[in-house]
């Protein structure tokens, strides 16, 4: 066997269409071709515009959480436009006659990597970036507890959404779902590479996840501000510790079934295969181990979202806090009794199936206090509907929509009739793309102050919106309907006419969606336009009520010139009501932080290497890329000069300009929210 | 827990107290062990009885080794760190019971679980 292992010509994207041309081949060789052009012209224009060094030095190496939260924004946003071509794609293969212009194989390519993309490249970095930006904020931490391992998580994601990408120009993605079941993906069924391309793109994404959580759990118990107890912790960093914890837990069902079915593919074991003793049905037992915890990993940090997104444009205190730290908890501890209603129909008992059934109701009692708690702060309040709360009440009102139809999904008789229909994948979309999407879009529209100094442009913002909204209902609505008739998930056409129309209205969602995205992409370009006219320099553009509005915008790189001390669950609110618009310093004293280093991408990079080798059984190159790893690690373990100091005086010196900034920013009123006038400092009375 | 490593900042009477934990928590650790091997290789009980016995002792060599080593105790400053302890704990116990819940009764429902066939 060559080096290059299993790797041929044929596997290169163009090939296949120059032997065959057909529109299946030719669409697949222009989603390589968009790969390698876009990757060609962003190099060239760095090149051009002369930003490949700042880039590097003030992004591509930087430990600084909210830089490290940014990057994972964008690889979420780039894998996002990837992920809603691909559903545009797969409508218009719907609605043209059967049988489509995809062949069966692409089809099945396109569902793959669209639920693996959306699911780990989209969901995962989209809420772990929201995180990292704003939870340090939030608790009074300069920093994550492990910064370096911090990087090495993102670009270990940035590895695994490299590999799906390169799936696109070497060889193919797998043909049997984001969920890889075998025995179907086992190497007898799927000889070739693309569920090595699926094991190994989420060994990467999931060792990082993993490393992410424990990060995130380590400093919210040890970096909180003095004072600040668990019970006067603001909710994003409590359902950021659910999260936390259901990472390190249950991504590692995942890691271990993937590794598994890596032995199974090339080592000949036997753990999942058909004969010789091997039980497929606990690769699902195990994948849905991990998956339904996943569900709520995806969905807690939207929930924290919510929960700061909806007080602050209401003008009103959170309603009910114990009882939303209480029913996140009992869902955090809930998601790991109910994994079975994943595969109810696989052939256990009818008791089996309905405690799981009993236990899946059970999970939806603290969702619903939660949207009680939402309402209740709503109610009475004084609500402006910026971009941010737009998302927020969308979410509410699809939301319980989504969580009505999967309480009849955890009937397992329901399940029964409805199983792999597309009543379940409509389901599972009107979950996520409120429950996940429409947070993370809040999150993004509210937090982005913080990160970059200015506000988002709120036109296109709230165009985004109604386009998204209106998209999700007319592309998944169709899909109850037709799910209900009979239409089963992942068909490449169907021949029922009855279907027809509903697909059309489908098909008019997914574009309306796509024009959503667009709006987004435009929201952003505008915005950067226009930033010197939505600056915010002062801080606290929405008479906020979290620490995180205490500071400054842009947030400078030591997050706080002094940690202050918590008396309260809302310490900024008590501040505004006296009067105040800076918090009191407590003690100026030298801080230190990690200084820029390349080594997490370097790690990153010869682990994806080694992950691209191991798929193309070059196992040669594999093993070295596997030592260089861990040599890097090593020599990381042996550098003691990795600080940096900033005097207490420079945090002075910071702490002063701020005070004076705030002095002589003019203070607006609420009413001129959203005009150039809010240089920060917004408050309720008109001054 | 520099404040355990080195004797800085720490009197006599608390080094002792900590280097005591660790020692009885070695030797308890090694007792433990000794027995276990004896249990097992001793031929004194049947299998079943030397399993259980075996699994108690482990468990207990467990308990053991947070408290003399990890430190986690029902004192109020480990109070967080036994929660999350126990938090593990039940975690395990929920996907490992599961598990094997979920594939016994998939098997017997298959006919080759414990009674294979008859079983139907």
């Amino acid at each position: 066997m060559s080096i290059l292992g299993s790797l041929d010509l044929n596997d290169i994207f163009i090939v296949p269409f120059l032997k065959e041309p057909t529109l299946s081949t030719g669409i697949a060789a222009g989603a390589g071709g968009i790969v390698v052009l876009g990757a060609l012209a962003v190099a060239l224009w760095l090149t051009v515009k002369g930003w490949w060094k700042p880039l590097w030095s003030e992004w591509l190496t930087s430990l600084d959480h909210k830089k490290i939260g940014v990057m994972y924004i964008v690889l979420a946003a780039i894998m996002l436009i990837r992920g809603v071509l691909e559903a545009v794609v797969m409508r218009a293969q719907q609605v043209s006659p059967a049988p489509g212009f995809l062949s069966v194989e692409h089809h099945a390519e396109l569902f793959s990597t669209h639920g693996t993309i959306m699911i780990f490249f989209v969901a995962m970095p989209f809420l772990t970036g929201v995180i990292n930006v704003v939870m340090p904020l939030q608790i009074g931490a300069r920093d994550m507890e492990f910064p370096f391992m911090n990087a090495i998580s993102l670009w270990l994601s940035v590895g695994g959404a490299a590999l799906v990408m390169a799936s696109l120009v070497v060889g193919h993605f797998e043909t049997g779902g984001w969920t890889a079941y075998p025995p179907y993906t086992g190497i007898k069924l799927s000889p070739n590479e693309g569920v090595d391309y699926w094991i190994w793109s989420l060994a990467l994404t999931s060792v990082g996840t993993t490393l992410s959580g424990i990060n995130f759990a380590v400093t919210i118990y040890k970096q909180r501000a003095p004072g600040m107890d668990l019970m006067k912790m603001p909710i994003f960093a409590w359902t950021t510790l659910c999260t936390a914890i259901l990472m390190i837990f249950a991504m590692m069902p995942l890691t271990v079934a993937s590794l598994m079915l890596a032995l199974d593919r090339h080592a000949g074991f036997h753990f999942f295969t058909a004969s010789n003793g091997g039980n497929m049905m606990n690769f699902a037992n195990m994948f849905w181990l991990f998956g339904h915890p996943e569900v709520y990993i995806l969905i807690l940090p939207a929930f924290g979202v919510f929960s700061h997104v909806i007080p602050t444009f209401s003008g009103k205190k959170l309603y009910g806090y114990t009882s939303l730290v209480w029913a996140t908890i009992a869902i955090a501890v809930l998601s790991f009794t109910v994994w079975v209603h994943h595969f109810f129909t696989m052939g256990q008992t009818a008791h089996l199936n309905a405690i799981f059934g009993i236990a899946t109701m059970t999970i939806g009692v603290p969702t619903g206090v939660k949207v009680f708690n939402w309402l209740l702060t709503m109610w009475r309040g004084k609500l402006r509907f910026s971009t941010a709360m737009l998302f927020s009440a969308g979410f509410m009102f699809t939301f319980v929509i989504g969580g009505i139809t999967g309480v009849m999904l955890a009937n397992p008789t329901i399940d029964f009739a409805t199983h792999n229909s597309l009543f379940l994948v409509a389901h599972f979309h009107n979950m996520l793309i409120p429950g996940l999407l429409f947070g993370m879009f809040a999150a993004v529209n509210y937090w982005f102050p913080l990160a970059f100094g200015f506000r988002l442009d709120e036109k296109w913002g709230r165009r985004s919106f109604w386009l998204w909204m209106i998209g999700f209902y007319l592309a998944f609505m169709p899909l109850y309907a037709i799910g209900l008739m009979g239409a089963p998930r992942r068909m490449a056409f169907f021949t029922d006419p009855a279907y027809f129309p509903w697909l059309v209205v489908a098909m008019i969602g997914a574009l309306c969606v796509l024009a959503g995205l667009t709006s987004q992409v435009i929201q952003i370009w505008v915005s950067v336009k226009n930033r010197e006219s939505l600056m915010v320099p002062a801080g606290d553009p929405w008479d906020g009520r979290g620490l995180e509005w205490s500071l400054g915008c842009p947030v400078p790189e030591y997050d706080f010139t002094t940690v202050p001390n918590i008396t309260s669950r809302e310490p900024w609110v008590d501040t505004k009501a006296a009067g105040k618009h800076v918090m009191d310093p407590t003690e100026f004293v030298d801080i230190h932080l990690p200084k820029p280093t390349g080594l997490p991408i370097l790690v990153a990079g010869v682990a994806t290497v080694g992950a691209f080798a191991l798929i193309f059984e070059m196992w040669l190159i594999a093993a070295v890329c596997f030592v260089a790893m861990w040599v890097l690690v090593l020599i990381r373990s042996y550098d003691t000069d990795w600080e940096e100091t900033i005097t207490a005086e420079e945090l002075r010196e910071g702490y002063e300009a701020h005070k004076r900034l705030v002095e002589t920013t003019p203070k607006v009123s609420l009413d001129d929210e959203f005009t150039s006038k809010n240089r920060g400092l917004i408050l309720e009375e008109a001054v | 827990m520099s404040h355990i490593n080195s004797d800085k900042g720490m009197d006599s009477g608390e080094y002792k107290h900590a280097m005591a934990r660790y020692v009885w928590g070695f030797a308890l650790s090694v007792v433990l062990t000794l027995a276990g091997v004896v249990i097992a290789g001793g031929g004194v009980f049947g299998a079943s009885l030397a399993w259980s016995i075996v699994g108690i002792l482990a468990i207990a060599q467990l308990i053991i080794q947070f408290w003399a080593f990890m430190h986690v105790d029902l004192s109020q400053e480990a109070r967080p760190d036994l929660y999350l302890v126990m938090f593990t704990f039940l975690i395990i116990i929920l996907m490992a019971a599961g598990t094997v819940w979920v594939l016994a009764d998939l098997a017997s429902r298959m006919g080759m679980g414990p009674g294979g066939m008859t079983g139907m």
